[in-house]
């Protein structure tokens, strides 16, 4: 039997398994390892089976994931969160459908701190639902804005995503991180754009929220201060190149613990609680990671990867036409599997005709993020809707949905604006010390 | 009953016991690996990474062993979780079709995730166990830190064993029947 046939067994294999719903890494990992045996004996399949994640576990890069994870958890557990809506709130509170943009741009700041998109929804949800309730915000744009503007949580850096994407393909996290800003602020500029519009267009959407004094708006814009000074700080200094990304989020960590600890918050059980979700989330990404290693080994051994490229290439697809193509794709499995696996799914196959079509891995980087946003919003998977609907159980799930759809169009305009403009994505990275 | 059905029932008893001793302590294992990460390892890996910068910035005196001991430091936290991670259903998977199965069917697919999970971690314990001597022989040492290495691979070794008995054990890897948790009461 040829390796290219094993390959194409194996993949078949791993795809019944995934669909069947075996857990994503031990589906990936066991058509690693049972591929590499078939192809290369018990020795070699052995050998990966182990040196891929002894190798991994102790890769310096790899750090940052816990490290920014603890930063968001700690931020998210003690409470800091809440600061952060409060700022926002006062200034722009009072124009039409100001609650729901006071929730983009707490959700874009919350997203400066933290990587994962659900940890946005979930903290900015729980405080920010129960104002729009009062204020007789449409459910469906309440529910909408902030299931769509937790997504901001994985573009804004610090980002998970990218660091799991920067780890896969070995590209800089520092220049995706950085890359991540502009078309973070177009994204939260585009949600805010279509709320205001609608609540322009039908007032009754999103009734104006409260008005403040200045006196009030300047104390909540100093409660803003400390999350804003330690985003300046972890992402100015990967930016300035003062620090590593793993250095970064390492000084993020402590920045956020002294923050707490002399607001009075930093509890035990806050403690006990950021730590154990941080442990549990980076054995869960790092599983991915290995599965996807063992199947991107596998599948490199059995030139099934080599034989799509050629086959892709030989298509004379085009930048346009293949990322068309990738958006379909992308579309489709979102709708089945989590961005993780979506993403480890695809990369072993996707990046080395990235590569030959001349396309920047940082600008795909974040081309996947915002693909990744659209899957956490979209159905049946949409899991910031469900984390939404949790906060939120008197919407229907249908609803929720219809309240994203607007934001999903404007997502796919910022979309096209990333490939129309590449530049949006590496203009700030190439000017990166 | 015949002495052939006695032997076969006497048989099938000691497996249960063996299995219930093995989701007994294989639990307790996992949860005491798992509270040395959240207590020990990932604290010090933030300490680490933090005291690394300010000697490097401020004193111009980076810890020549920082990356290494880093990296361990990881390697254990990651480790150290997993088990405990199954445990705790945090594995992703595709729901789509899985939470419509029958329970017979859904049933069948834990077994298969169990096998799935008993063979990749279960290379690894034993290739694990066999690299050791290799690496006391060798005197395999980090890059700049001149401690063995072999404890650690050790370890890992030790920490995939107990993750075979996990997913073993719980094959759906749910937590309803978890004894320990870390900041929740015992739910039974």
């Amino acid at each position: 039997m040829s390796p290219t046939l094993i390959g194409i067994i194996g993949v078949g294999g791993m795809v019944a398994l995934l669909i069947l719903g075996v857990p994503i890494a031990l589906a990936m990992a066991v058509t690693g390892a049972v591929g590499l045996w078939v192809l290369e004996g018990p020795g070699p399949a052995l050998a990966h089976t182990l040196l891929i994640p002894w190798d991994e576990g102790r890769s310096f890069v790899f750090v940052t994931i816990p490290l920014f994870v603890l930063m968001g958890q700690l931020v998210f557990q003690t409470g800091l969160a809440s600061d952060l809506y409060q700022g926002v709130r006062t200034w722009i509170g009072r124009v039409p459908g100001g609650m729901a943009i006071t929730s983009v741009m707490a959700c874009g700041a919350f997203g400066a701190v933290t990587g994962s998109s659900i940890a946005t929804v979930a903290t900015m949800g729980a405080i920010v639902m129960p104002e729009m309730r009062r204020y007789k915000y449409h459910p469906r744009l309440a529910t909408g804005a902030l299931a769509a503007s937790g997504t901001l949580g994985i573009l804004i850096p610090p980002s998970l995503i990218f660091i799991f994407y920067g780890v896969m393909t070995e590209t800089s996290i520092g220049a995706l991180f950085i890359a991540g800003i502009l078309p973070g602020i177009l994204t939260a500029a585009m949600f805010s754009a279509i709320i205001l519009i609608r609540c322009l267009i039908t007032p009754s959407l999103g009734p104006p929220g409260p008005g403040a004094t200045w006196r009030e708006r300047w104390t909540s814009t100093v409660g803003l201060l400390p999350i804003l000074g330690l985003f300046l700080l972890v992402i100015g200094g990967i930016y300035g190149g003062v620090f590593t990304p793993t250095e970064a989020a390492g000084v993020g960590c402590t920045g956020v613990l002294l923050t707490a600890a002399l607001g009075r918050r930093l509890t035990t059980l806050a403690m006990s609680k950021a730590l154990e979700e941080t442990a549990l989330i980076s054995a869960m990404i790092f599983a991915i990671i290995v599965g996807g290693y063992l199947v991107a080994r596998f599948l490199a051994v059995t030139g099934l990867t080599e034989g799509l490229v050629s086959l892709l290439v030989g298509m004379e697809l085009g930048r346009v036409s293949f990322l068309v193509l990738l958006i379909v794709l992308y579309l489709v499995l979102g709708a089945m599997l989590d961005v993780f696996g979506m993403l480890v799914l695809t990369i072993p196959f996707v990046m080395p005709v990235v590569g030959e079509l001349g396309i920047d891995p940082v600008w795909f980087g974040v081309f996947a993020v915002v693909m990744a946003e659209l899957a956490l919003v979209t159905p049946p998977i949409g899991a910031n809707v469900f984390v939404m609907r949790r906060t939120a159980p008197e919407v229907p799930m249908g609803d929720i949905f219809m309240g994203v759809l607007p934001f999903v169009g404007g997502e796919m305009i910022v979309l096209a604006l990333l490939i129309a403009f590449p530049e949006i994505a590496l203009w700030l990275p190439g000017q990166m010390g | 009953m015949t002495s052939r059905d006695g032997d076969v029932s006497g048989a099938l008893a000691w497996l249960d016991l063996a299995a219930e001793r093995i989701d007994r302590w294989s639990e307790r294992l996992a949860y005491e690996l798992f509270r040395l990460a959240l207590y020990v390892t990932m604290p010090g890996l933030v300490i680490l990474v933090t005291s690394d910068v300010a000697l490097r910035y401020l004193f111009n005196a980076p810890l020549q062993w920082g990356r290494d001991v880093n990296g361990l430091l990881l390697l254990m936290t990651i480790f150290c979780a997993l088990p405990h991670a199954w445990d705790r259903a945090y594995h992703i998977r595709m729901e789509v079709f899985y939470l419509r199965l029958s329970t017979t069917r859904r049933r069948a697919v834990d077994v298969v995730s169990s096998v799935a999970g008993i063979v990749v971690f279960g290379l690894m314990a034993v290739q694990g166990a066999r690299f050791v001597p290799f690496m006391i022989v060798a005197g395999e040492t980090g890059e700049d830190l001149e401690w063995p290495l072999w404890p650690f691979m050790g370890f890992l070794s030790v920490c995939a064993a107990v993750m075979v008995a996990r997913v073993f054990s719980n094959p759906a890897g749910v937590e309803e029947h978890l004894q320990y948790r870390v900041t929740g009461k015992p739910t039974s």
